[in-house]
């Protein structure tokens, strides 16, 4: 069994996502590199954010 | 029937095509296609993404309750292809619910295939000229 932090799961998992959405919506590289460096920092500041918002809630 | 009709036709052909094949196997309908280095990104990321879901000790979707849920999550597995029969084959992909990372194995495992069925329109979009 690998990944028991939840925090590396989701690490592992968001950079390959944000590669693969990138790659399939641009053709050019520098707007690839843009638009998954992007999508990488959204979907990990936003499940930082909605974890510590359920965490309180 | 006029050239240009038999133009699209010959083109929406190539594109189904194009999208089985890059359903079947992730990232050859734009190996095909000689997009050579976004296929190998797009079958490692496929494959990388099955093979530790399936480390993870995740699951694949199973039809036997025929619940509308578990059948939308066994479609998005099948986006697979290739892979999904060869992972049933094996015996994996069945799961360990009582291990901690089965919720995350089985989440990357459903992504492999919902991320490849984009990848497959998204070949198909290039047999079309749609794409570049």
């Amino acid at each position: 069994m690998i990944f028991k932090s939840h925090l590396i799961s989701m690490l592992v998992y968001s950079i390959i996502i944000s590669t693969l959405l990138a790659c399939i919506k641009y053709d050019e590289k520098k707007d690839i590199i843009r638009y998954g460096v992007k999508l990488l920092i959204f979907m990990v500041c936003g499940v930082i954010v909605f974890s510590w918002l359920m965490y309180y809630l | 029937m006029n050239s240009e009709t038999t133009i699209d036709t010959k083109m929406n052909a190539k594109a189904y095509g194009m999208f089985f094949v890059g359903w079947f196997i992730p990232g050859l309908g734009h190996i095909l296609q000689r997009k050579y280095v976004k296929g190998l990104i797009f079958m490692t990321g496929t494959l990388l993404l099955l093979v530790l879901g399936v480390i993870m000790q995740g699951k694949f979707y199973d039809t036997g309750q025929m619940h509308p849920l578990m059948l939308l999550g066994f479609l998005g597995d099948l986006g697979s292809g290739f892979f999904y029969f060869i992972i049933k084959l094996l015996g994996l992909g069945k799961g360990n619910i009582e291990a901690v990372t089965f919720n995350y194995g089985t989440t990357y495992m459903v992504s492999a295939g919902l991320i490849n069925y984009l990848v497959a329109l998204n070949a198909a979009d290039i047999a079309r000229g749609k794409r570049k």
